[in-house]
């Protein structure tokens, strides 16, 4: 996933963890917060995702995909015709540039990343410097707290007179500053604050924070990462005094509130400038206190329902593998298996995962939809499972038909299903048939006699300009108009069809027109051909027949071509 | 050398009194026996000594003499006293002095010696 993807995607869930927290901050024990911060975070710092059909994503792409060409899959682009060449585009390998070009967003990230980082890393560093000129606290009551509270890790705990509040800082070895101007003999006073320092050192809260800043830092051009910096601190120390009371014992509250405030004032004394800023914060604390209750079971599993269900849908990504069917009229498979969706409206059912044919129940063995157009080349599918019981063959209108005004349909629909007859199907040469038990057996692997194998991948004779075509890709867009008598040659990278053994020149099949009249098409050209082909389509957008223009159609066609030939080598040429 | 004048004595931290008073109880001492002993006083590690001592340098209250980076303390104990005492009386006592000592006078924690001293410093002042 990329940055921006990760960033954008966690950005919608730290929206919602911020709506949540506006709502109910007060009424949800505080771990909860710190539980969905810590998912943004997973969000924003591992690249790992997880897919659910709940998640908020599937939602939008389900809702958007009736508008839109749902299924492309992002290795296949439809791009304008551009000259007489093909129209999908795979990757392009072969087009390295002779120098690395970076391009210049990475840059900017990178160079605010650097900023971000370093002003942080230095303004910690400084104060750092400043904290190792502490002074060690020689107060009894001090020593006493720290003997019965020990930890495996060696607890410092100093006093500067540099600082105007109590800090703790260090992950390894945590060391607890208290200002020189602190009240040692207040013990109460003093209890309060060790207890809060000392869970914001159990928790390693100072790690917790090193993370957040880390990304900040990758994250520094996405606003919601900043709000999400300043929340979840928060919410770090609104978890620490909810510990803290519950550790101390709830009646304290007042009083802990109370000191809060107290060393509060003594901060603002030194920060006029974060004054207002602070004041939002500390008001919360207080309020969160005053507040705190114990958290009852009611509470707890609400927390727990909140948080699973705000990560299930808005901390996912979309679910891409099932989309609903009505969509699998435009499905661009990529992969090489037959569709046989056609079929199923005669009767015959394919299993996906055993890769069988089923017809009236019965497991087929020999499936036959294809036929000759030429001499050498055949169009069509196959279907092979060694132990079926029937044999079932395709039933399709091989002559042309004519249309009422003239033009005429090309051959190739399909009608129907026949089983074949007991005879027929003791008959059949199964030794012929076994090379398509795993794949059907289509046309372009027919097509070895043509040449279609040549490589396709040719680098040497690739300009710039002439995409490269995959071969799996064009095998699968082109296959479903086999049937009605077009076939494809692919050769030295570029593409051409036959239709009926003649070479076509325009080939149109538009997919759909949406109500803002925009199209959606496939187009191929070649300069030399001497039929245009246009595809037809049903209300559904199913294919039903390719249709062959008419000798007035195809001059008109010729000067059309010619005008714009010269307008785009004047110049005014519009796309 | 340009010995810097007494004037208007910049404050001095806690961290920086320190070093001073190591120089004051022992005199004239080099910078590594400084950290030496800080390190067992109060724990600091080398480079935060060296650091705090660099800083009273350019506060102009150390002076640094080779050979071996010895320290030599450029104002006196009284005159840090003094400076804070003074701060002290104007900040808390409205800069009457008098009322600072009634103060201590008022403290019920003194010790005989300490009513013994002042005794003396009062007879002496007559």
């Amino acid at each position: 996933m990329s940055l921006i993807n990760m960033s954008f995607s966690a950005g919608i869930f730290i929206l919602i963890v911020t709506i949540i927290r506006l709502l109910l901050l007060y009424r949800l024990p505080k771990k909860t917060f710190l539980v969905l911060w810590g998912i943004a975070l997973c969000r924003l710092l591992i690249p790992f995702s997880m897919s659910s059909k709940l998640s908020i994503f599937t939602i939008i792409e389900f809702l958007t995909s009736n508008y839109y060409k749902v299924d492309m899959p992002l290795t296949e682009m439809q791009i304008p015709y551009n000259g007489n060449v093909i129209t999908e585009v795979e990757p392009i390998l072969s087009d390295v540039k002779p120098f690395i070009y970076i391009p210049s967003t990475l840059i900017i990230w990178f160079i605010g990343l650097t900023v971000c980082a370093l002003f942080f890393l230095i303004t910690h560093l400084r104060y750092r410097r400043e904290y190792k000129t502490a002074l060690p606290i020689d107060n009894e009551f001090i020593n006493c707290w720290k003997n019965d509270h020990l930890i495996w890790r060696c607890i410092h705990i100093r006093q500067s007179d540099k600082i105007s509040a109590p800090l703790t800082y260090g992950i390894f070895r945590p060391v607890m500053l208290f200002p020189k101007e602190t009240d040692w003999a207040n013990k109460t006073q003093l209890q309060y604050i060790l207890s809060h320092e000392f869970v914001h050192i159990r928790r390693f809260d100072t790690l917790k924070k090193l993370l957040l800043l880390t990304a900040l830092c990758i994250h520094w051009f996405n606003p919601l990462v900043w709000i999400m910096y300043v929340l979840a601190n928060r919410d770090i120390e609104l978890f620490c005094d909810e510990t803290v009371l519950k550790t101390l014992g709830e009646p304290i509250k007042s009083s802990y509130a109370m000191t809060l405030i107290g060393l509060e004032e003594k901060k603002s004394h030194m920060t006029p400038l974060i004054n207002n800023f602070s004041k939002n914060s500390i008001e919360e604390r207080i309020v969160s206190i005053m507040k705190m209750k114990k958290t009852s079971l009611i509470g707890a599993l609400t927390a727990l329902l909140i948080v699973s269900g705000a990560t299930i849908i808005f901390a996912t990504n979309a679910d891409s593998t099932e989309i609903p069917v009505h969509d699998k009229k435009f499905e661009n498979t990529t992969n090489t298996s037959t569709s046989y969706t056609e079929y199923e409206k005669y009767g015959l059912v394919y299993n996906k995962d055993n890769d069988t044919l089923h017809y009236d129940g019965k497991l087929v063995r020999y499936f036959d939809d294809s036929y000759s157009v030429d001499e050498s080349i055949s169009v069509g599918s196959t279907h092979y499972t060694a132990n079926g019981k029937i044999d079932v063959y395709g039933v399709r209108i091989l002559t042309d038909t004519l249309n009422a005004d003239g033009t005429s349909n090309g051959g190739g629909k399909l009608t129907g299903l026949r089983v074949a007859t007991q005879e027929k199907f003791a008959q059949l040469d199964t030794t012929n048939v076994t090379l398509s038990s795993k794949a059907p057996v289509t046309f372009g692997d027919i097509g070895t006699n043509n040449g279609n194998t040549e490589s396709i991948n040719d680098n040497s004779n690739n300009s710039s300009n002439s995409p490269v075509v995959g071969k799996s890709t064009v095998y699968s867009v082109y296959k479903q108009y086999a049937p009605y008598g077009m076939t494809y040659e692919v050769k030295n990278s570029s593409l051409t069809l036959y239709y009926k053994g003649q070479l076509v020149r325009h080939f149109e099949d538009i997919l759909k027109i949406d109500k803002n009249d925009i199209k959606e098409m496939r187009k191929t050209s070649t300069d030399n051909g001497i039929v245009d082909v246009k595809a037809i389509r049903d209300s559904d957008g199913n294919l039903t027949g390719l249709r062959v223009s008419t000798l007035e159609e195809f001059n008109q066609r010729t000067t059309d071509d010619a005008i714009s030939d010269n307008a785009v080598s004047n110049g005014t040429a519009q796309n | 050398m340009i010995s810097k004048e007494f004037n208007m004595q910049t404050k001095l931290f806690d961290s920086e009194l320190k070093i001073m008073d190591v120089l004051w109880k022992n005199g004239d001492t080099t910078a590594k026996e400084i950290a030496d002993k800080l390190k067992v006083q109060v724990g600091w590690n080398k480079t935060t000594t060296y650091t705090l001592i660099k800083r009273c340098i350019d506060k102009g209250v150390i002076e640094r003499i080779e050979p071996h980076f010895v320290c030599h303390p450029l104002v006196t104990i009284e005159q840090t006293r003094e400076l804070e005492t003074t701060e002290l009386i104007n900040k808390m006592y409205d800069g009457a002095a008098d009322q600072l000592i009634a103060s201590i006078l008022g403290r019920k924690n003194l010790t005989s010696e300490e009513i013994e001293r002042l005794k003396q410093l009062v007879n002496s002042l007559e």
